[in-house]
């Protein structure tokens, strides 16, 4: 499940899937917006629409009243030849032939009933003389020649909407009617279900009234009000749509609401498979089919790359398949003819879709990887910047102190220098003097005319007194580096001679105590090295001859027919040696671990298994012993210490416990740890009455009961005690009536 | 079987030759490295008990001249107890070291171990059933141990705790780790079972249990198997 989750063939799938998600997507789009933008186009964008409010209804019912004003402003914009050069021939001729056709925007409203499929109304541009019986008849007969224009250009106007299907209206300029029905007053009109009636007196008041249409009527109300172009004329202009007509007109809009809200569904529907499978991409992303996040090359591009692919894929997708679009409905000269733009609007969204998705994708391998910060190069800027400027910081931290630190040791050599000037006598007879004398040449200065050689002159002095203040000081200086070296260890440091006598005395003294410093240091490194050469030539020359002796003495022991006193002198000779033998190499062994030479191997040491496993050394004569070993141990106390030498140590406790315990007594061997600390205590009842210092029985030789000194060098608790020290333990022994007791303190590691 | 005891003590070598001549061997002596250089090239020589402080040629370098051409076990024989010796005796190519002053029975004892290995065991078969440290071999299919190729008479228990540690020849095992594998379980504070029972198997298998070979106790860390 997981394999296929993750595999590239399903992700692939999903990718193909998408853009083909995306590419119908597009044409669903397309389609309903260009199908059906110029039938209503705000329907398009606003379902609460009625039909009742639709711009068909709206744009019909207006048709007449806009006619009206088009006509008057043509007849207003000639009206001003007339005024200017006084005479209607001229206005005639000025105009332009009045614009026949109406501008497009004005004859929409008749398209728009007319869904694309079915024809319901043609358009017949032909102008009709207005029937004779009217307007003869309504035209007063001392109308202006003015006025007759008005007639003239309305009357043209009108005449497109002589076989409009629908649309009905009743004009009545003055007297003047104009008419497409049989109304005889706008009354008539006001029957049906939508009608519009727009009245203007003489004096150019104006009122309006509409039934059925819940739109707004354009701007149109407001030309009709302001504008001065109407004159005293008194105008009504009333417009009705047909009942029977708007019914067909509303069938036909709600049929096209409905196919326009099916198109949305899909489109909703198709928005959701897009966004599915884009959340099932964004969760696979970035994993192979084992489910392991892998790195490409890819990947190694910067975050903000894909983050302006991410915003400007989208954005520039979006943007570009608008713009097609509209430009491709759009009915304006002009416009990319649509067999260019649909096939781009399909290339741009797929293009766009592809570019946005597959940077969201790099972006959430990103976050997958955890490289989302890491591979942004405002971090790693940022990271830089801040590095180089701390690296500024410190070095001009550094220079800062440098700077100090040299103000500073100048400053404190040259203070120490006045002020061991000033101790002596002389020095303040010195300073005095120089003061004074360098006061008195001020003052000559000051006062007489050869001021300058004597400024000059005491320049000169003071500036020698200067500089043999520094020199001294820089004597100083040296003297106290060296002083100091030779005080840090390093005792062959020799202070180079100051310049003044006195200086140079001081300097030559402490040459000469490092120098014997010096000397004794060797002399002392030469004996600590010649005492460990006889430790280990005495440990030779002492073991040699003893080799001969065991070995002489075992063959004796095994020669036969020897008289039975020969053979106890010989146990006697082989105990002896053998004690001999262990006794060498304890000596051997305590001086060198008491005269430093011992090197200690520092490992981490399971304490508990340490003491089990001396305890198995001596099993044989534990078992033997007759004694009861209590051993209590707590588990997982870690100690930092030589494995060997604490063997020895515990082993030397346990044999000297084993030596010296009563019999039947119970010994007890714990071990026990706190926080930081370990604690390994051996406790037994002496057989004997402990009648010496505790100090005392760690020393060398030392053993408590002289009667069973057959055993032993008596130096196991001090190369106890030594190589636990050693090992940095603390050894403590005490002695309570006839308890004893050694505690071994270690730092836990 | 003849052995070369070099040694500028003339006392530890007549004692050594003593007990070897009494074991049936045959014995050279020398003392010092020259004349042991001279006594090998004249007779055929199956082993060397070899003292590092001799006068002229000190054992060290003889054993290094020595190991150009011949590949007789040698025994080295010194006063030296410190570590850094033994390593540096060992690195040089001798088999084993005995320090000064030695109990003469376990020097025999070395000297016949390695005199079998030398000669009897000089094609060890490689089994791969077969565990082989020295003269140890832990044979895991037919369950048993030998030494030197005689046979170790081992409780169960102490048979595992080996072969484990033979499996694991030259790691450190914990008590713990042994216990864990062997008895399956895990272990009791305080409970020094596995040290005894190394203790016992040393004794079994190690001519002088305080100085193993093979079987050796890393203080206060575990076991090992060299």
């Amino acid at each position: 499940m997981k394999k296929i989750f993750y595999s590239k063939v399903t992700k692939t799938i999903a990718w193909i899937m998408l853009l083909a998600l995306t590419l119908a997507f597009t044409y669903e789009l397309y389609s309903a917006v260009n199908e059906y933008v110029s039938v209503d186009e705000y329907s398009v964008y606003d379902f609460k629409n009625e039909f009742e409010s639709s711009r068909a209804v709206g744009d019909l019912l207006d048709t007449p009243i806009q006619l009206l004003v088009s006509a008057y402003r043509e007849l207003d914009i000639g009206s001003v030849h007339i005024h200017q050069h006084n005479g209607q021939i001229l206005y005639m001729e000025s105009t332009p032939a009045p614009t026949l056709t109406p501008s497009p925007v004005e004859l929409t409203p008749v398209p728009t009933i007319i869904p694309r499929t079915q024809s319901v109304v043609e358009l017949k541009p032909t102008v009709e003389p207005i029937p004779a019986p009217t307007t003869p008849a309504l035209i007063p007969a001392e109308a202006e020649a003015a006025d007759m224009n008005v007639y003239e250009h309305v009357k043209e106007y009108f005449s497109f909407l002589e076989d409009s299907e629908g649309l009905e209206y009743y004009v009545r300029i003055n007297d003047a009617v104009f008419r497409n029905c049989d109304a005889e007053s706008e009354k008539d009109l006001m029957e049906n279900r939508f009608y519009y009636l727009a009245e203007r007196s003489s004096a150019g008041e104006c009122s309006y009234e509409s039934s059925g249409y819940r739109g707004s009527l354009r701007s149109l109300n407001s030309y009709f009000d302001a504008d001065e172009m109407y004159g005293s004329d008194s105008i009504v202009v009333c417009s009705a749509i047909k009942d029977d007509y708007a019914r067909k007109m509303e069938e036909c809009w709600n049929a096209q609401e409905a196919v326009i809200r099916e198109s949305y569904r899909t489109l909703l529907v198709l928005l959701g498979g897009m966004v599915l499978i884009v959340i099932y991409l964004i969760a696979a992303a970035g994993k192979n089919s084992a489910g392991e996040i892998k790195r490409s090359g890819m990947d190694k591009l910067w975050t903000e790359i894909y983050l302006a692919l991410m915003l400007g894929g989208s954005i520039g997708a979006v943007a570009l398949c608008v713009i097609l679009i509209e430009s491709s409905v759009s009915t304006l000269y002009g416009a990319i003819p649509q067999y260019i733009s649909e096939p781009l609007i399909y290339v741009t969204a797929v293009l766009g879709m592809l570019i946005t998705v597959g940077s969201l994708l790099m972006l959430v391998r990103k976050l997958k990887q955890g490289q989302f910060i890491k591979d942004s190069v405002c971090c790693v800027l940022i990271a830089l910047a801040w590095r180089i400027a701390k690296a500024v910081i410190l070095w001009l931290f550094r220079v800062l102190r440098t700077i100090w630190r040299y103000f500073a040791r100048t400053w404190r050599a040259l203070s120490t220098e006045i002020r061991s000037i000033m101790a002596k006598k002389t020095g303040r007879w010195l300073i005095g003097g120089l003061s004074v004398f360098s006061f008195l040449l001020w003052l000559c200065g000051t006062f007489t005319p050869d001021a300058p050689i004597f400024l000059l002159f005491a320049i000169v002095i003071f500036a020698a007194a200067v500089y043999a203040l520094i020199k001294r000081a820089k004597d100083m200086d040296e003297i106290r580096k060296g002083t100091k070296e030779i005080k840090g260890g390093k005792l062959s440091y020799k202070i180079a001679a100051p310049h003044s006598a006195d200086l140079k005395e001081l300097a030559d003294d402490i040459n000469h105590i490092a120098k014997g410093l010096d000397e004794s240091v060797a002399a002392k490194l030469k004996a600590e090295k010649l005492k460990t050469e006889l430790i280990t030539n005495v440990s030779h020359d002492l073991k040699t001859p003893l080799t001969s002796i065991i070995s002489y003495t075992e063959l004796l022991s095994k020669v036969e027919d020897l008289p039975e006193e020969a053979s106890d002198y010989i146990a006697i000779i082989a105990s002896k040696s053998d004690k001999l033998k262990r006794l060498t190499q304890d000596l051997f062994d305590i001086s060198k671990v008491q005269s430093g030479n011992e090197n200690i191997n520092f490992e981490r040491l399971d304490a508990a298994l340490l003491i089990e496993q001396s305890l198995a050394e001596y099993e044989k004569e534990i078992n033997s012993s007759g004694l009861d070993f209590v051993v209590n141990l707590e588990k997982d106390v870690y100690i930092s210490a030589d494995g060997k030498k604490m063997s020895r140590a515990v082993g030397n406790l346990i044999g000297n416990i084993l030596k010296y315990s009563m019999s039947g007594t119970r010994v007890f061997i714990l071990l026990r740890a706190n926080e930081g600390k370990a604690w390994m205590e051996f406790k037994n009842i002496a057989s004997y009455y402990m009648d010496f210092d505790p100090e005392e029985i760690v020393g060398r030789f030392v053993r408590g009961d002289e009667s069973r000194s057959s055993e032993g060098s008596g130096l196991g608790l001090a190369i106890a005690k030594s190589y636990v020290e050693a090992c940095k333990g603390s050894f403590e022994l005490n002695i309570d009536g006839d308890l004893f007791k050694i505690t071994i303190g270690f730092d836990r590691a | 079987m003849t052995i070369l005891i070099v040694d500028d003590d003339r006392d530890i070598v007549e004692s050594i030759s003593i007990f070897l001549k009494a074991e049936g061997y045959e014995v050279l002596k020398a003392y010092n490295g020259l004349e042991a250089l001279e006594k090998l090239n004249e007779n055929p020589v199956h082993l060397m008990i070899l003292d590092i402080m001799m006068p002229q040629l000190d054992g060290i370098k003889t054993l290094m001249k020595l190991r150009r051409s011949r590949n007789i076990p040698v025994i080295l024989l010194s006063a030296k107890s410190e570590d850094a010796d033994k390593i540096l005796g060992l690195t040089a190519g001798a088999d084993d070291y005995v320090t000064k002053p030695f109990n003469p029975s376990e020097l025999v004892a070395r000297v016949r171990s390695q005199l079998r290995r030398y000669t009897s065991l000089g094609s060890i078969e490689k089994e791969s059933s077969r565990i082989v440290s020295g003269g140890l071999a832990v044979d895991t299919e037919s369950k048993t141990v030998t030494l030197d190729g005689e046979k170790v008479r081992l409780t169960p228990i102490e048979y595992k705790i080996l072969e484990l540690l033979a499996k694991n020849k030259g790691r450190v095992l914990s008590a713990d780790e042994i216990y864990r594998r062997v008895w399956n379980e895990e272990s009791v504070v305080g409970d020094n079972t596995i040290a005894v029972h190394v203790r016992h198997i040393r004794e079994k298998i190690e001519i002088n249990p305080k100085e193993p070979r093979y079987l050796k106790v890393v203080w206060g860390i575990g076991y090992k198997l060299d």
